[in-house]
């Protein structure tokens, strides 16, 4: 249900979000780990990435979050919103705190998504050493 | 604290929106065509396990021998978050290698853990020669 219109910038409009893709895996989704699964790959998520930082997304998701829901449609901005904090890194113990106390009760999964997104954030030590070349005898 | 698994690939990488871990190409033997060589890349990849409910951050060392002989060692931070899991994916470029034998990785982590892994590098050259000096014995 895109208006068509694009969005740039952070103020990303819920309903440039809400695209086909992204409305059927909410409808589709039996599973909260099924839906979180399809969002990270959908297009909506990628958007928000590209366009927003983690902190922009957690002030929108925490505003949809506290109006009620009037349409079904408002509720897939909230799932993709959602699904794009997946990709905090898991060692910024301060974004993280903001996610976990996002109240999510007006979300069906969002509790269940949220506890996805917190044990699949294993953090990584990652280091690239070039070795000396031996020298020659 | 506990290993869940310490092993070489060629190499490996997380999934940039999943932080799933994919492991390419696992490494559980090198065959050179002569000695000394250098093995041009390979990943060591190690997940730990914590006891401990809290993040921590402790620094680990790792060290890779060749027939026991040290050829190169590196300290190495790692972060717990929330206790359980934490990640470790290191990337050497160039290891040389001078005599065929174990080439072992172990990643240290004091008072704790000990993650280590190796694999064997033969010289096929030399066994091309012992091939060569004991003819098979036919019927």
């Amino acid at each position: 249900m895109d208006t068509g219109k694009t969005t740039i910038g952070p103020a990303i409009g819920p309903r440039a979000i809400a695209t086909a893709s992204a409305m059927e895996a909410v409808l589709v989704a039996n599973t909260p780990s099924f839906l979180l699964d399809r969002l990270r790959k959908d297009i909506a998520v990628q958007y928000v990435l590209d366009n927003m930082s983690p902190p922009e997304i957690i002030k929108v998701l925490r505003e949809a979050l506290a109006r009620p829901v009037q349409d079904v449609t408002e509720i897939v901005p909230r799932y993709v919103y959602l699904a794009a904090l997946s990709t905090v890194d898991p060692q910024d113990q301060a974004l993280w705190q903001q996610i976990l106390s996002l109240d999510l009760s007006n979300l069906e999964w969002g509790e269940p998504i949220r506890r996805l997104m917190r044990a699949e954030a294993v953090p990584t030590t990652s280091l690239e050493f070039e070795l000396p070349a031996p020298s020659v005898p | 604290m506990r290993v869940q698994f310490a092993l070489c690939a060629q190499s490996a990488s997380v999934d940039r929106n999943s932080n799933r871990l994919s492991i390419f190409n696992v490494i559980d033997h090198f065959p050179a065509s002569s000695l000394p060589i250098v093995i041009p890349a390979v990943t060591f990849v190690s997940v730990i396990e914590s006891d401990r409910d809290e993040g921590t951050n402790v620094k680990g060392s790792l060290g890779i021998f060749s027939k026991n002989h040290p050829i190169f060692t590196v300290e190495v931070p790692i972060t717990f978050v929330n206790g359980q899991l934490a990640r470790v994916l290191i990337n050497f470029q160039g290891i040389p290698v001078r005599e065929a034998g174990p080439l072992t990785f172990r990643l240290t982590i004091p008072n704790a853990v000990t993650a280590e892994t190796a694999f064997q590098v033969s010289n096929l050259a030399q066994h091309e020669a012992i091939q060569v000096s004991t003819p098979s014995t036919q019927v």
